[in-house]
């Protein structure tokens, strides 16, 4: 069994990853690639600041809020090992700041200890209002992708740099199973008009006495339209740009002196570096969608009656 | 009398705020902070700066909580400020556990965890869960000294035998000498409670943890992470000691294995001023003619940090009934 996976962000390294985990030991053989066009530290998911929070609104497909939980619960259950940071992981708790009061978010009972916020809280916080204070988890894209690079590594499973024009090719080098994790550039090999990039910019800078994160949310101008601070392991993440449409990979100083006012009048201790990037949405949901790439691709083994026995529950 | 001279003994947190509340609250006064250690070399750079209060067996707790509140509310301001990097004064979250303390409603946030976030957490399986602040000494103490120079304080490096030494260059002595008391003030009610820490490079932890008793903590600071501790009553021995090293290491891992992880481990000890509560009274020296009126401010043992400002007001307004008796002329000043 050939498995071809495309792309080698967080999504295409968990997928191979968790297909890995559970098949393994029960194919005769298993044959698992990744190629990719960008590997880490060149990919989207280094630049995300990776903090595990789904946007405040239910989803309309409601399999996603499950895979969210799913992959809370997954990375939590890692929490306890002594190398939950050399994966990029660890727990942070902090502020989501509203203009007005808001219902609480379908994900309030996934979090820890989820509560709105005080008085003396708000204090904090002139501009707003209303708020939540909850304990997170924090999983660092570049940390994780790399640690996912080792994990797979150690099962021999081969990357490749390549660019793929098109899912015939893949096929044609002998491909059984082709998984396409190609993130937004996934129109290039399959039109899809739902599809689009959503810009971000941040900064990343040095601000170790920050412990918290702090969302700021402005309804009228939409998600990570508006301030957001996400301390990091080594560096501190600062963004709230979030364009529609807009495929540009270079810094705009517009998006920059947004994000870098909105966050000193946010958090006036903040003093700035260096660095740039851009941004996106993904490691939230990751493991989630991973096992339910799992499953689909089980039941392509069943069809195919390649399966020596059911697949471990890991 | 026109100003009236004051030194404060002592440059640990305790003596420099004392100095910085006297400086802004006793009028027409000069203060000079006199000691032979200065941060880094003080008790105060050792502490985490955790604002979390000890308890003082001898002192009312309505007393203790006003101290607390009024320290918190200082630092607080300074955390929301431009300043809190160079102040070294951060905002932390943790878990800590104990029954609810006296001070619950004066950090931010306080809470029960319930049933089902314990289960989730297994190995913070503790009680509580609040925000409060952390305020660091290596910066903390040159923050103040900065103050204090700005609005005309002198500092000299002197090592201070005897109080009688300051009479009569100084009209008044504020004595914050901590343990320097046994001997500066005859004082055989304090006595060092010796704690070892580990400074480490441990980045990814955001949350303070403690376990019941408080003898084991991990709190996460600007540039390095504190990993304690002991309690030694009585030992004045300076040198970390190796065993006790390993020992707090293993109980924090235990507590939060990602520290196995952590690297640039520096061991630190420092001598908490302990005293069945702060001595914060006047006391008038009488040698033959010679009088010297002396303010005492100290013995906050584990509660430096967590008590400096609160005591400090105290202090500076026991100053000033002195420096306003010095100044009204009387035929015997009552002191």
């Amino acid at each position: 069994m050939r498995v071809v996976v495309i792309g080698a962000g967080v999504i295409g390294l968990s997928t191979a990853l968790c297909i890995h985990e559970r098949y393994h030991s029960v194919l005769q053989s298993l044959d698992v690639k990744v190629y990719a066009e960008r590997f880490t530290p060149l990919t989207n998911t280094d630049v995300a600041a990776g903090l595990w929070q789904p946007y405040l609104s239910e989803p309309s497909n409601p399999q996603e809020a499950h895979w969210n939980q799913q992959t809370f619960n997954y990375l939590l259950s890692h929490l306890g090992s002594p190398n939950a940071a050399d994966m990029g992981l660890a727990p942070v708790s902090g502020y989501n700041l509203f203009h007005e009061a808001v219902p609480d978010p379908y994900w309030k009972d996934v979090v820890l200890g989820f509560r709105k916020l005080t008085p003396r809280e708000l204090d904090m916080f002139p501009d707003y209002s209303y708020g939540w204070f909850n304990t997170s988890l924090i999983l660092e894209g570049r940390k994780y992708l790399q640690w996912l690079t080792e994990r797979l590594t150690e099962r021999g499973v081969k990357f490749l740099l390549r660019k793929v024009e098109s899912f015939e090719e893949v096929a044609r080098g002998g491909a059984d199973v082709i998984i396409n994790c190609t993130g937004v550039w996934a129109g290039a090999l399959q039109p899809d008009p739902l599809l689009q990039p959503g810009r971000g910019q941040i900064i990343k800078v040095d601000a170790p006495w920050l412990k918290h994160f702090i969302i700021t949310h402005d309804p009228e101008r939409g998600i990570y339209k508006s301030p957001y601070i996400i301390p990091g392991i080594q560096a501190v993440t600062l963004g709230g740009i979030f364009q529609l449409g807009n495929w540009s990979e270079t810094n705009n100083i517009q998006d920059h002196n947004t994000i870098w006012e909105g966050c000193c009048r946010l958090e006036p201790t903040l003093k700035v570096i260096h660095n740039y990037g851009h941004g996106g949405y993904g490691l939230t949901i990751h493991w989630g969608c991973a096992l339910e790439v799992a499953k689909i691709f089980g039941k392509i083994l069943e069809e195919r009656k390649l399966l020596r026995m059911p697949p471990s529950h890991l | 009398m026109d100003t009236v001279r004051i030194a404060a003994v002592g440059a640990g947190v305790v003596g420099l705020s004392t100095a910085a509340c006297i400086s802004k609250l006793v009028p027409r006064c000069s203060v000079t902070v006199i000691s032979d250690q200065f941060t880094p070399e003080t008790t105060s750079d050792v502490a985490a700066g955790m604002l979390i209060p000890p308890v003082y067996a001898d002192t009312p707790i309505h007393k203790q909580k006003q101290w607390f509140k009024e320290t918190f509310d200082h630092l607080f301001a300074i955390a929301n400020s431009a300043e809190a990097e160079d102040a070294g004064v951060l905002l932390v979250s943790g878990i800590p556990t104990e029954e609810v303390p006296f001070w619950a409603d004066v950090v931010l946030g306080f809470r029960k965890m319930t049933e089902d976030e314990l289960k989730k957490f297994p190995q913070h399986v503790f009680g509580q869960a609040f925000t409060t602040l952390k305020c660091e000494g290596p910066a903390y103490l040159p923050w103040l000294e900065k103050r204090l120079k700005g609005s005309g304080g002198l500092i000299l490096t002197r090592r201070v035998e005897d109080l009688w030494e300051l009479h009569p260059s100084f009209d008044i002595v504020v004595n914050c000498s901590g343990l320097g008391s046994r001997q500066l003030a005859g004082d055989p009610k304090i006595f060092p409670v010796r704690g070892q820490v580990l400074k480490v490079q441990a980045p990814w932890v955001k949350h303070f943890i403690r376990d019941g008793s408080g003898l084991t903590y991990i709190y996460p600071g600007i540039s390095n992470v504190t990993l304690g501790g002991t309690r030694q009553k009585g030992d004045w021995n300076l040198s970390p000691d190796a065993e006790i090293s390993k020992g707090i290491l293993s109980r924090c891992c235990a507590l939060e294995p990602s520290l196995h992880g952590a690297c640039d481990i520096r061991e630190k000890v420092g001598l908490r001023p302990t005293r069945p509560g702060v001595r914060l009274e006047k006391e008038l020296l009488a040698q033959g003619s010679r009088r010297l009126p002396v303010v005492h401010h100290y013995g906050h043992g584990s509660g430096g940090i967590a008590m400096h400002w609160g005591t400090a007001l105290e202090a500076a307004r026991l100053v000033s009934e002195c420096a306003q008796a010095l100044r009204t002329p009387a035929p015997k000043s009552k002191l």
